[in-house]
């Protein structure tokens, strides 16, 4: 519902200066900011010249739309004058006034909530201005109403010279209004300027922990495997040139030391492989899968035939868009699995899949062998994480942590699905739509 | 100063540039088991062999060696870095360089290989694997090639 605060009528060039002043006398006990306020002033003696000018003459009332949550305070600036023939050129702001000397309708139009005009030509113009009661006002009541237009009461009236006092006032407030909006964005431009250093500042930092890590690689290799080659070279000469005069136990103890070092010896090769898969982008190209998999098979032929391992190979994919140096390390790295954990089924089967997708090929590697409970899942893929022990099935645990991060580098992803003794089927997507390198 | 193993001043030598006393001794300990001739001669760092093919430039110097086996990380003047001073030298140019090194990084291996050098073996940690390797450049490299240097 509304109330009417005020109404006001405007005949002459005082009258308009009283709109403004009343208009801003309101917002005020309405609650309303300063800025708030000069803002609604504006708008209404904008509207309220423009019925003088044009109209001689008009009503502007002064409401709260209590309907609305928050409270609309409404400003109805109507009159009787011949009506706005280009409404819409002047709404766009196309239109130039030949007398006009402030934001005219359209500068009010942003300045309000609510806007609305219904003119029509011969019948008068009827401009509504609303704006939004402050946020956390309270629902306007009669009581509300009373405490309003009593307090407008009290307010001593004030001559037009102090609202165009007020005015110019206003004026100076938007200017360093601006002059703040300007100084606003010199600090934005300045903070956009150390962010930008910033950015490259950790560009570099992270160019740093690039090389770091390929010297790192650097000293894995070339450091570490020294004194490991000292180690095994000595070992090996007490095996091979003094092995007579040792005890059991000596011997034993040197078989021990050998075997460490071979370990550790896989270990740093492993390391390195797996950090040195960081470095390496993937080339392009058209992949045939079924010349992966043949050479993969042939190159394991004499350990397939002793085992007696079954093959089967279904590929549904000539050939895929991809790198051919991952997908054959992935596919060596899952065949050399399943050939190894199925060592104990009768006879060892393995499958080799390969099937087209909307967005996707899939290839899966399926075995009979030891298989792993589910919930280990995630530690298959970790480096160096192995669920079995090294006496029962030798290697490093690196494998699959190899695996993982090459399908990454193709965008793609991998799972397996299995149960302990039921065999496991390793799943990979790559997409067809390579991500941007 | 560049120590001389094996000293018979007739054939000519192989210059081994290693900083690893241990990988030094195991090459000689290799060498030794296949029966080599050839004198080794061991730099070990990069200035010191640099320093060895300035005093050891001329076609005619008995210590002018049939085969450099050079190694890459190397105190004060590294590997590939002796192997490009060698490339500039007129008369060690011609001379046989192999890197035999622990490093697998496809950078070092292009490098050398932009250097033009004649080989690059990577060390392996079993002595057996590295016995043969060692069998293996005695054969070729100082039996069956044919030095540019007589003598």
């Amino acid at each position: 519902m509304n109330w009417t605060l005020l109404t006001l009528h405007v005949r002459y060039e005082t009258d308009f200066v009283q709109a403004r002043q009343s208009a801003r006398q309101l917002a005020e006990i309405l609650g309303f900011s300063d800025r708030e306020q000069t803002r609604i002033a504006t708008a209404v003696s904008e509207v309220a010249r423009n019925a003088l000018n044009y109209a001689g003459g008009g009503k502007v009332e002064f409401l709260v739309d209590g309907a609305q949550r928050p409270p609309l305070f409404l400003v109805r600036v109507s009159d009787r004058g011949p009506g706005i023939a280009d409404l819409s050129e002047i709404l766009e702001g196309r239109y130039k006034s030949q007398r006009g000397l402030g934001v005219g309708l359209a500068g009010t139009k942003r300045l309000m909530d609510h806007f609305d005009i219904q003119s029509e030509p011969g019948r008068g113009t009827t401009v509504s201005l609303g704006r939004r009661f402050p946020s956390g006002a309270a629902p306007f009541t009669d009581k509300e109403l009373a405490r309003v237009t009593a307090e407008l009461a009290r307010r001593p009236p004030q001559n037009p010279a102090e609202e165009v006092q007020r005015q110019n006032q206003d004026l100076l407030a938007a200017l360093a209004d601006l002059r703040q909006n300007q100084e606003e964005l010199l600090r934005v431009n300045r903070e956009l300027e150390e962010k930008t250093v910033r950015l490259l500042k950790t560009e570099q930092s992270l160019r740093a922990r690039n090389d770091e890590l390929k010297a790192f690689a650097y000293t894995v290799s070339h450091d570490l495997k020294a004194p490991l080659r000292g180690i095994a070279g000595y070992a090996q000469e007490l095996d091979r040139r003094h092995r007579a005069g040792l005890s059991e136990r000596a011997v034993f103890c040197l078989n021990q030391i050998m075997t460490a070092t071979r370990n550790l010896d896989h270990l740093i090769e492993d390391l390195l492989h797996y950090s040195r898969l960081d470095a390496e982008s993937p080339s392009l190209t058209e992949v045939e899968l079924g010349r992966v998999v043949e050479t993969i098979l042939r190159d394991r032929s004499h350990i397939i035939a002793e085992r007696k391992v079954e093959i089967g190979v279904d590929l549904r994919v000539r050939a895929v868009h991809g790198w051919e140096r991952g997908i054959t390390q992935v596919l060596t790295n899952l065949i050399d699995n399943a050939v190894k954990y199925s060592r104990d089924a009768q006879p060892p089967s393995i499958r080799i899949h390969a099937s087209e997708l909307p967005e996707a090929w899939r290839i899966t590697v399926q075995d009979n062998g030891i298989g792993f409970d589910m919930k280990y899942h995630d530690r298959i893929f970790g480096l160096f994480n192995r669920l079995v022990r090294p006496e029962q099935f030798e290697g490093t645990g690196a494998g699959l942590a190899i695996v993982k991060k090459l399908v990454e580098k193709q965008g793609g992803r991998i799972w397996a699905e299995s149960e302990p003794g039921r065999g496991a089927t390793f799943f990979v997507e790559l997409p067809k739509q390579q991500p941007e390198a | 100063m560049a120590e001389t193993f094996h000293n018979r001043p007739s054939v000519r030598p192989i210059l081994l540039v290693d900083d690893n006393p241990m990988d030094v001794d195991l090459t000689l300990q290799a060498f030794d088991e296949h029966g080599m001739a050839n004198p080794i001669v061991v730099c070990r760092d990069g200035e010191e062999s640099l320093q060895y093919l300035e005093q050891h430039g001329h076609p005619e110097d008995p210590g002018l060696p049939v085969l450099v086996l050079l190694d890459l990380r190397l105190p004060k003047v590294d590997g590939i870095e002796v192997l490009r001073q060698a490339r500039l030298h007129p008369v060690w140019k011609q001379v046989p360089f192999i890197i035999l090194t622990t490093s697998r990084e496809n950078v070092d291996i292009a490098a050398a290989y932009q250097l033009g050098v004649n080989s690059y073996l990577v060390k392996p940690v079993d002595f057996g694997s590295f016995s043969e390797m060692v069998k293996a450049i005695k054969l070729y490299w100082v039996l069956s090639n044919q030095s540019p240097f007589p003598g």
